[in-house]
Formats: C-alpha cells, sequence, structure tokens
C-alpha cells in the first residue's frame, strides 16, 4: 500500500559517504516487523508451520523479504510480511528502525575495524547476519554481498550514527594496519 | 649541524638523505632510520633532559621505551606533545625538539640548586614540609610546587591531530618482534593461524637489528629482515609496525596504539585487538646497576650502546668502561665497542665494583669512573662513556595487568610471569629466556602449542626453552647519590629511608618513595627496587613481592585513546523524530541523558527566562504542545498480558477496560518507586506501558527479565515500540478544538472520549494515530501518536490548526514549570529511588487486594515507618523570594558554620507564571502532617536562607477540573 503521508527521513545519509574510500551511505525505507512468541519453541514452531524454520543466528528469503533470527523469541520480517499461522502477529517497527544501506568494495572491510564483533570470521560471512556494536551503536547487520550492506540502528541515533560513520571513513583511508 | 658522532659506516639509516631537525633552536641533522636519540647523540647532544626533582642532567639509558630520562617536547607539525621519548621519536624532517623541566636553559639550570637542599629533601619529603603557617599552602606552597613540578607543558590549543579507534580479531595475537615473536609469528603464520604481530618500533627485528648473533647460517639482522619479509607476504598476517601493546583486559582483549606515517588519513589508532590466544614475545629490559653517580650523561645501558653502534651508527661516546656482570654480554659489548673503534679503558666483571663517578664541571657529564679493582685497589678510568649490565627483567607487565601474579626467581634473579594468564602465554625473554636459541625454540613452541589449544593442529608438548640463570648484582652502597629510580629521581636512600619509617610494604615503599611511578613505570627501576627493598629489609627479595601493574604500560596519547569521539561526536545523541523541523522552527536543545530534546523555543529578542513564561502562560490560557517522544512504550501481547501488567505494576488494574489508561507505578524488588507511567488498554490481550525518558532502557529490561522470570509460564509477547511512536503532546484548555480541528477518526468531544482514553484512528483520513487523554501539565491535554516517520507531517497539521489559538510550542523547561506547578513527579528527582508510594503521598494507588512485585518488601518496618520524608509543596512567606535550588529545610534559619537539624530538602523550585511567586516541592519529614508549618529553605553555597510555609505539592487547580476542559 501507498504511503498516504509524507516520511520524513531519519537522518541526511544519501550520497557518498567519502570520496576517497568509495563509499556510500544511504538511508532506505523498508518495513521492518517484529515477530515474537512467548518462548523460543513457539517461535520455531510457529515459524516451522509457515514453512521458514530458521535457526538462531540466522537469515532466510522469505518472498520478497529477508527473516532475521537473532533474538531466540523473535525474528524480525524485513520487506512484505509473508503469511503467518494464526496467532502470530507481527509487530511494526519500520518507523522505529532506520535502515541504512552502506555499499562500496570496502564496505565490510570498513565496517569490520569498527563492529564489536568479527564480521570477517568465517561463520559469520557465512550466516551474513549478525547483531553487535559498530562504534558504539548497536545495530543489526545483515547482507548479500559484502559491497551491499544493511544496518538497523535505532531511529533516534540515526542521525548520530551516521555522522560517525561519516568521520571514520574520513580516517580509514589509507589502511594502516597494512605494512 | 655535522654529526661528528655518527661512525662512518654501518647502521639501519640512509646516509644518502639528510633530515634536519632543530633542538631547543639549534638545527641538526639525522638520517632516515634515526630516532631523535640517536640523531641527537650523533650530534653530540649528550645531555636533553633534566631530572624530575633534582634538576640533575641526564643523557640516555636506554635506546627504545625503557629509556627513563629523556623526555622532550616535540612539535612534529601537528602540535606540540610533551614528555615523548626521545629514543622512541622516529626522525622527522621539520622537527622542533624543546627540553623540558629547566631555567633558563638545558646547559644552567637554575632549578640545579634545589640539590644544595640534600638530604632536607629526601622521600617524602613533601609529607613532612610545608605545614605553616596554613595560609601559605595555597598562597605560595602551592603555586611554587606546582611551578617546579612535572614534566613539560601541554599544548592548550585544539589538538590538530586526527585519531582513530578500530576493532581487529586473530587467533594469534604476538606482541613483540624479537626473535621469539619472529619465531612465534611464521610457525603460527605458516599454520594457518589468522595472525598479528604488533611491534612498539618502526622497524621489526627487536633486538636481532642489533645482536651479533646466527640463525639458520646468515645473521641475525638479515634472518629478520627476512623474516619480516615472509610475513608481509602471507594474507593471514597482519604486521603492524609503530604499534604499542599498552593494555591487557579481559577475554584475550589487547589495546595497541599504533601511530601512523605523517601526513595520512590518521595520526593514531587505538585498536581492540580481540585474540583466542597471545603470544607476550616482548623480550627482556636490560637492568642498570646502582651506585653512586649512575644517572650522570654517559652512563648507559649495554645493550642500548650496542643499539646505538650498530643499529644506528652512532658512537655514543670516545672512551669507554665496561661493567657487565654477564660474561658473554661483556664479551660481545667490548667486541662491538671495538669495531667501531672506541677504545676500552677498562671491563670489570660486577658493576657493584663501581665507586662512583665524575662529571665536567658544567655539564656534569661523565668524564671519570672511580672503581674497585680485583685486588680492591681504587681506580679511576678517565672515559666518557660507560656501559651498564645487571642483568635483564622480563617485560611481563601485560601478563601481570590481568592478575597474573610475577614471582621472584632466585636463579633468574628477576621477576617471571606465570606459563599463561587466560589466553596470554609469555614466550622467550618475557619469561626470562634470554639466549637467541632459547628465544627462537620458545617463539616456536607456544605457536605450536596455542595452535593445538585452538585446534587448528594436533596438540604439541614442544618443550620450552629454560629460564637463563643470572648473577646477582648488589646495589652500590658508598656516598653519593645512587638512583634506583631516574625518572623520579628516587635513590637507594630513599628507599632505605622508606623502610626505616615503617613503609616496608613494597606498595607503601612506592607511594613513599614515587618509585616506579611516572610514565616509567619503574621498567628500569623495579627489580634494583626490589633488591633495595629485599636489603634493606633483611629479607630476601622473593618474599617483598611487586606492586599492581595497570595499563598503559608505557604512556598513550590523550587523543589516541579518545579517537574520533570529540565535540558532538563524543557521545551517541538520540534525536527526537520533531528535531527537525523544531530546528528550524528556532529551538534552542539541550542534552537529557543521551537525548538533544527541545529546551525552549524564543522569539526574536527574548531571553530564556521570557520565553518559558511566554510558554508555560500560552499552555495554561490557551494552546501549546510539547514533545512527548522520548518516553518509553512498550506493547504487551498476548491471553495473559493483563496477569503480566498486574504482577508489574501496584495499582488495581482488573477494572481497566479496552479503551482506557490508568496511571501506574512501579515497583521495584526492594518496595521502592522504580518508575511511573500510563497503562493503556486497546484490547483485552493488548496493552501498551509508557516509562519515563530516565528509565526507558531500564523498564525494558525490567519489563524482560520478570517476563523470564516471574512470569515465565505466562503467554505473552512483549515489544519495544518506543522508537516506532513519534508523540506531540497539546495542551490548553483549547486542545479539544484543536483535535476537532484536525478531523480525527472517531469522535472526541468530552462525553466520547474523556479524560484517561486512548482511541486509535486517522487524522484527516490519511494520518494514522493514537491519541491518549493524559495529561502532565494539568490542563486538558491529548498526546498524539504517530508512527514516527510521520512526525513532520503531523507537526506541520498542528501548528497550521493550531494557529487559530496561537498554539506555542514549548520545551523542556517550560514542561518542568507546569508540572511543578501542579505537584506532578519527576523520575530522578522526585523519584529518586529511595522513595516508597507513601512518601510520593501515593499510596491510594497500592492495591490491598493483588500480589505484584515489591509488595512483599514494601511491607518491611522501615518503609512503614514515621519520620521518612513525605511529599510536599513550599512556597516563600514574603510571597518574593526566590528559593533556592536543592535548599534544606529546617527549623532554623542558616547560620554560617552552624548545622541545623535537617528536615528535608527541596527538589524543585521556579517562580511560577501562573500564580506570580516562588513555589518549590520537596521531601519533609512526616510532611503531610505539617501543613501551614513555617520552615527555613537555606542553601550553605548560596549563602541565602529563606522562610518558607509548607502546603501540598499540589499549586494549581488542587482538584483537577481543568483536565476536562
Amino acid at each position: 500500500m501507498a504511503e498516504p503521508v509524507h516520511l520524513a527521513a531519519s537522518s541526511d545519509a544519501a550520497g557518498p559517504l567519502d570520496a576517497v574510500c568509495g563509499l556510500r551511505l544511504d538511508e532506505v525505507a523498508v518495513p521492518v516487523h517484529v515477530l515474537a512468541a512467548s518462548s523460543p519453541a513457539r517461535l520455531e514452531a510457529g515459524l516451522a508451520s509457515a514453512g521458514l524454520s530458521l535457526a538462531l543466528g540466522q537469515k532466510r528469503p522469505c518472498g520478497d523479504g529477508m527473516l532475521l533470527r537473532l533474538w531466540p523469541d523473535r525474528c524480525w520480517i524485513v520487506g512484505e510480511i509473508p503469511a503467518l499461522p494464526a496467532g502470530m502477529v507481527p509487530g511494526d517497527i519500520s518507523h522505529g528502525q532506520t535502515v541504512l544501506c552502506l555499499r562500496g568494495v570496502e564496505a565490510l572491510h570498513f565496517l569490520a575495524q569498527h563492529a564489536s564483533a568479527d564480521l570477517l570470521a568465517a561463520s559469520v560471512r557465512h550466516q551474513r547476519t549478525l547483531r553487535c556494536r559498530v562504534g558504539p551503536y548497536d545495530v543489526t547487520l545483515w547482507w548479500e554481498t559484502t559491497r551491499d550492506l544493511r544496518l538497523a540502528v535505532e531511529r533516534s541515533l540515526a542521525q548520530s550514527m551516521v555522522d560517525f560513520l561519516r568521520a571514520a571513513a574520513q580516517r580509514h583511508w589509507p589502511a594502516p594496519a597494512q605494512s | 649541524m655535522t654529526q661528528p658522532f655518527r661512525l662512518p659506516q654501518g647502521g639501519l639509516i640512509d646516509r644518502a638523505r639528510l633530515i634536519h631537525f632543530t633542538f631547543d633552536g639549534a638545527p641538526m641533522t639525522g638520517h632516515p632510520g634515526d630516532t631523535l636519540a640517536s640523531a641527537l647523540l650523533a650530534c653530540g647532544q649528550r645531555i636533553v633532559a633534566r631530572s624530575l626533582k633534582y634538576h640533575r642532567p641526564r643523557g640516555f639509558l636506554g635506546a627504545g621505551l625503557e629509556d627513563p630520562s629523556a623526555l622532550v617536547t616535540v612539535d612534529a607539525g601537528q602540535g606540540r606533545i610533551p614528555n615523548l621519548k626521545a629514543t622512541e621519536v622516529q626522525l622527522c624532517d621539520g622537527m622542533i625538539v624543546t627540553s623540558q623541566n629547566n631555567w633558563p636553559s638545558l646547559q644552567r639550570d637554575v632549578g640545579a640548586l634545589i640539590q644544595i637542599a640534600g638530604r632536607g629533601i629526601s622521600a617524602g619529603f613533601y609529607y613532612k614540609t610545608f605545614m605553616w603557617p596554613r595560609a601559605a599552602w595555597y598562597r605560595w606552597y602551592e603555586r611554587i610546587i606546582r611551578a617546579i613540578a612535572g614534566h613539560g607543558r601541554i599544548d592548550a590549543g585544539a589538538d590538530p591531530a586526527r585519531h582513530d579507534k578500530r576493532q581487529a580479531f586473530c587467533e594469534i595475537l604476538v606482541i613483540g618482534s624479537g626473535p621469539t615473536g619472529l619465531a612465534a609469528a611464521l610457525t603460527a603464520a605458516h599454520g594457518g593461524a589468522t595472525t598479528i604481530i604488533v611491534e612498539a618500533d618502526f622497524l621489526l627485528g627487536g633486538s636481532l637489528l642489533w645482536d651479533q648473533g646466527q640463525i639458520e647460517g646468515m645473521p641475525a639482522r638479515e634472518w629478520a629482515e627476512d623474516a619480516a619479509r615472509d610475513l608481509a607476504t602471507l594474507s593471514n598476517v597482519t604486521v603492524m609496525p609503530r604499534s604499542l601493546a599498552f593494555g591487557h583486559y579481559d577475554h584475550g582483549q589487547v589495546l595497541v596504539a599504533q601511530s601512523c606515517d605523517a601526513g595520512g588519513a590518521v595520526q593514531s589508532v587505538l585498536w581492540k585487538i580481540r585474540a583466542r590466544r597471545i603470544i607476550l614475545a616482548s623480550g627482556a629490559v636490560e637492568r642498570p646497576a646502582v651506585f653512586p653517580g649512575n644517572d650522570r650523561p654517559g652512563v648507559m645501558l649495554a645493550s642500548a650502546v650496542r643499539t646505538y653502534l650498530r643499529r644506528y651508527g652512532v658512537a655514543p661516546g670516545r672512551r669507554a668502561v665496561i661493567a657487565v656482570s654477564d660474561l658473554e654480554e661483556r664479551r660481545r659489548t667490548r667486541a662491538d665497542l671495538e669495531a667501531a673503534g672506541l677504545r676500552v679503558v677498562a671491563e670489570l666483571d660486577d658493576p657493584s665494583r663501581i665507586s662512583g663517578t665524575s662529571g665536567g664541571l658544567i655539564r656534569g657529564e661523565l668524564v671519570a669512573v672511580r672503581y674497585r679493582g680485583e685486588d680492591g685497589k681504587r681506580l679511576r678510568a678517565g672515559a666518557d662513556l660507560l656501559c651498564v649490565s645487571a642483568g635483564w627483567t622480563p617485560t611481563a607487565h601485560l601478563a601481570a595487568q590481568m592478575g597474573g601474579h610475577l614471582t621472584w626467581d632466585q636463579g633468574a634473579n628477576c621477576l617471571l610471569p606465570a606459563g599463561a594468564t587466560g589466553p596470554m602465554r609469555p614466550a622467550g625473554g618475557a619469561r626470562g629466556a634470554l639466549d637467541l636459541a632459547g628465544c627462537l625454540a620458545d617463539g616456536k613452541a607456544l605457536a605450536h602449542r596455542a595452535m593445538g589449544e585452538l585446534e587448528l593442529h594436533v596438540p604439541m608438548v614442544v618443550p620450552l626453552a629454560p629460564v637463563t640463570p643470572q648473577k646477582t648484582v648488589k646495589p652500590g652502597t658508598r656516598g653519593g647519590k645512587a638512583f634506583v629510580d631516574l625518572q623520579n629521581d628516587v635513590t637507594q636512600a630513599d628507599v632505605q629511608q622508606a623502610v626505616r619509617e615503617g613503609y616496608d610494604d613494597v606498595e607503601l615503599a612506592k607511594r613513599y618513595t614515587t618509585l616506579g611511578m611516572g610514565t616509567d613505570q619503574g621498567k628500569t627501576s623495579w627489580a634494583n627496587g626490589i633488591v633495595t627493598l629485599a636489603e634493606a629489609l633483611g629479607r630476601p627479595a622473593s618474599a617483598i613481592g611487586h606492586t599492581t601493574y595497570r595499563p598503559p604500560y608505557s604512556p598513550v596519547q590523550i587523543g589516541t585513546l579518545i579517537g574520533a569521539e570529540t565535540g558532538t561526536a563524543m557521545t551517541p545523541t538520540r534525536r527526537t523524530p520533531f528535531h527537525r523541523v523544531f530546528a528550524a522552527a528556532g529551538c534552542v536543545f539541550q542534552t537529557s541523558g543521551d537525548w538533544l530534546y527541545a529546551r525552549y523555543f524564543p522569539l526574536a529578542g527574548e531571553d530564556m527566562a521570557e520565553a518559558i513564561r511566554r510558554e508555560v502562560q500560552a499552555v495554561r490560557r490557551s494552546l501549546g504542545c510539547v514533545d512527548m517522544s522520548t518516553l518509553g512504550k512498550f506493547e504487551i501481547r498476548g491471553p495473559d498480558a493483563a496477569r503480566f501488567v498486574e504482577e508489574l505494576y501496584c495499582n488495581n488494574l482488573s477494572t481497566l477496560k479496552p479503551g482506557r489508561l490508568r496511571y501506574g507505578l512501579m515497583l521495584r524488588e526492594d518496595g521502592l518507586v522504580f518508575d511511573d507511567g500510563t497503562i493503556c488498554c486497546l484490547a483485552a490481550d493488548h496493552y501498551v506501558l509508557s516509562a519515563t525518558t530516565t528509565r526507558r532502557a531500564s523498564v525494558w529490561r525490567h519489563l524482560q527479565m520478570h517476563r523470564q522470570l516471574r512470569c515465565a509460564g505466562m503467554d505473552l509477547v512483549l515489544t519495544d515500540v518506543s522508537e516506532q511512536w513519534a508523540a506531540l503532546a497539546i495542551a490548553g484548555p483549547e486542545a479539544r478544538a484543536l483535535l476537532r480541528a484536525l478531523a480525527p477518526s472517531f469522535a472526541c468531544e468530552s462525553a466520547d472520549f474523556p479524560f484517561a482514553a486512548i482511541r486509535g484512528g486517522t487524522l484527516g483520513g490519511d494520518l494514522p494515530v493514537r491519541v491518549l487523554s493524559v495529561s502532565f501539565s494539568g490542563e486538558l491535554s491529548y498526546e498524539l501518536c504517530v508512527p514516527a516517520g510521520y512526525s513532520e507531517a503531523l507537526w506541520e497539521r498542528v501548528m497550521t490548526a493550531g494557529q487559530a489559538w496561537d498554539i506555542c510550542p514549548y520545551g523542556l523547561e517550560a514542561l518542568d514549570v507546569l508540572r511543578i506547578e501542579k505537584g506532578h513527579l519527576s523520575v530522578g528527582t522526585e523519584i529518586d529511588g529511595r522513595r516508597t508510594p507513601d512518601d510520593l503521598g501515593l499510596s491510594g494507588l497500592v492495591s490491598t487486594k493483588k500480589d505484584f512485585l515489591g509488595r512483599a518488601l514494601l511491607a518491611r518496618p522501615a518503609l512503614q515507618a514515621d519520620g521518612r520524608g513525605q511529599f510536599v509543596g513550599l512556597t516563600p512567606v514574603d510571597r518574593a523570594t526566590a528559593l533556592p535550588f536543592g535548599a534544606h529545610l529546617s527549623c532554623e534559619p542558616y547560620v554560617a558554620g552552624a548545622q541545623p537539624a535537617l528536615e528535608g530538602h527541596l527538589t524543585a523550585a521556579v517562580v511560577s507564571p501562573t500564580l506570580g511567586h516562588p513555589i518549590a516541592i520537596g521531601f519533609l519529614r512526616n510532611g503531610r502532617a505539617r501543613m501551614g508549618e513555617r520552615l527555613w529553605a537555606h542553601s550553605p553555597l548560596a549563602g541565602v536562607s529563606v522562610e518558607v510555609e509548607v502546603g501540598p505539592a499540589c499549586a494549581f487547580d488542587p482538584k483537577g477540573e481543568r483536565l476536562h476542559g
């Protein structure tokens, strides 16, 4: 359904993050819903009955969207809501979570230098989703390719985090860790 | 300036290029590959600093970060940085270097006259002096001491350099790139482990850069270069030169400060490296000898002399005396000196045979060494260089930082770390294996062991190299100042005096004498300090122990620790959904917690007080609007939602019907009030709770904890929707008229939409909204909640429709005034974690018919006792004098110096624009029984004492008639 009223962005992220390191950061409007259950077992049962079985720490496509399970008793539906069993009512948090899109050849490596979790670890690169801190911000991350990442951050922190990523990008080149 | 002490050949420097720099204004030159210290020595600058206390001339004792004395101020185009060790600074073109702690010049320092005071300023003198006259302390003594004390002068300007913080992960982190580190890194890397090797120096190799040894048939230096090249080509290895590992923390985290190339994007990076195993290959520091005059410029560690000769091609002197306890070290030192063409005038097998040194009359640098011959005869050798070594001290600080205790080993004659501290494994010199072959073997063995532990290959029990035994060198005992700690000017006599005065514990002795303090942190002094303490106490060194090791191991720039987090980026800042439109409306913001909140909206020419008064009056007389988006909002869905809410709040909520809301009080387990807010019932199985801005995160944790513990079996789902909704409260007598004008999809007249109700629908047919009839201002008020992305649309509609009633946006200040007039509670001021519902005058809310969280402990006698502070209102008797913030209440006026019995305190005070006089709220002992009583509100800080009258907390519209319009 088309949005009835003008939707205000929560940050000014729209374009190159830093010309030198070739990264681009954009805020994207994408529906995000939280699907929760009273226990992990109930969530698993509910997902299984909808044909959407998903282990903790993993993601999977569902319809045109994505299902992320990064909490034991809840998961996120990013994009269109699939058909769900009766009693499973997703809660809309689309306006509360700002989804940022970080693109560029170095996107994952850039973010990895500021993430509290090892984004380059084999398990993470395999799952391609996790919750962690980037700088001082709690974010939910997912990606299909390492050059096109999605970061969800609380709306009220979005502008602050964009400013942080800009400052980090200015400092990113040349990578001083390499000898 | 020429380089008279530069050797004609040798060294890892680029002789084809010159680097120009100045020292105290004098132009000097060096070469790429030089440190500042090697360049200064090459130019013949042997005195570079004055000591902290006695202002004695100091040169270079070491050649790396162990040097305690050569602190200088460096301006390399990125601001003036004091207290850098000349031995660590990589030379660069245009560097301006100045010496510190002297006046008028380094060569002729007036401060050196302080030595005349001699023993009068021994250890702890400042604990015993400057006692009287009392007034002189602040007037004179402190100023004088501050002027004299300290190293360097910080640049007061903003730091022009850019710094950053980054994270890195690896399987094996190797700290140090000497023989042990390189061997470990090569083994780990070729074994397939992701490996990071950090090295404080700008070249990899450590002692191999100046060692004469052979490895695998090639000179040690070439082997190091080959190993460094090998590591650089491996994709699973990150090589980090100029990176100081200075802190070891939980779960294998090591903090590393990396200095970057000039002209790059950043000048330094603080790395937080988390490793599964850490091989501590930080080597060992050579121990100086303690004898009278051991601090003269020209007295150097033997390893430092060899470093200057072989790595930098610099002769630290012309005529040398060797006093090295270890035979092999002594032989190598002599060989290096002779190879460089220096004359060795004496060679001592025990540094304790030195009885003193003589210095130049004016500059004080070494001109002769006095010592006892093998037959006991007193001898004197003219020399400008004394190479000393009393053994080696393993650099195990990082192992000890995590609580790993170091133990004095009698055979090795030094403090040794345990085999493992968490994921850290000391190796090579860091665990006392000092010979080259042992270091190489240790590095390999520990890397194999680490990989075995990480299951990167089969577990291997590879033997470690034995700890190298070292001779005992007793500190000198003859007259003259024999320094144990060169940086802090602590002498052997100071340590002995500390023991005599009862400071016989190592921690006490440290604090009394300052031994091992400062930027040096005892790198060259602690081993001698322990030996000196042991001698003075008549105990073995193993009984002395050591002080607590804390990060940083070596100084790190504050800018590096801060990274990019400066100015507005210092902490994450939350902005409300209305931030942009508020800014356009000229709002003045303030930080409240992590929120950037609207404080007030001034008109042209208005000051803050005027703006607040206008905003308050607008709300009382007509219409205002305020941002309420920062409140927490939590949805509870499920068949057990009502039961869960009943458990959490002390109110009786069983009568709450769908479409209605109720003010609720949440207690902690201990019975004290935790938070307040509204409980909205959207349906029998669907509730929305609100929490105060301050407690938003903690209430969410509280809900989840009780969901999982106390209410584990309940069938319900919690969702934090705080960020989902933007909330704009419209308040004032015309609030309903405005709501009507916004064309809600539901009936909004008083009968249809009473106070304490919630409605959902749209505004104008297209803007989804939830409206709560709830008030914090005491006026008729509606909280309009829309999905946050529609906040600006809501603002535009409210402001456009509200023009008919001169709508006035108001901020946090006006909101506070409005709530104080009404006697409403605020978390942090009234709900301060010490109050029961009864203290707050809300005992009527507490249900006696149900169980709820906190009920049991609310019944504690102490919480029900007479005499507790109760929430009251206060008004100045003269209705004019402003009440001081945070004033105390007592029965008598304040008299300077007296301490009247306290009856309570004020939590908030304002001049009420509505009532036209000052009012306050606060807590008063048995307050509700003391209505009409007169007390004194006094503030010793402000020097104000005001007579006040006790009244109800609610000073305006006590019956709440305005709530209903």
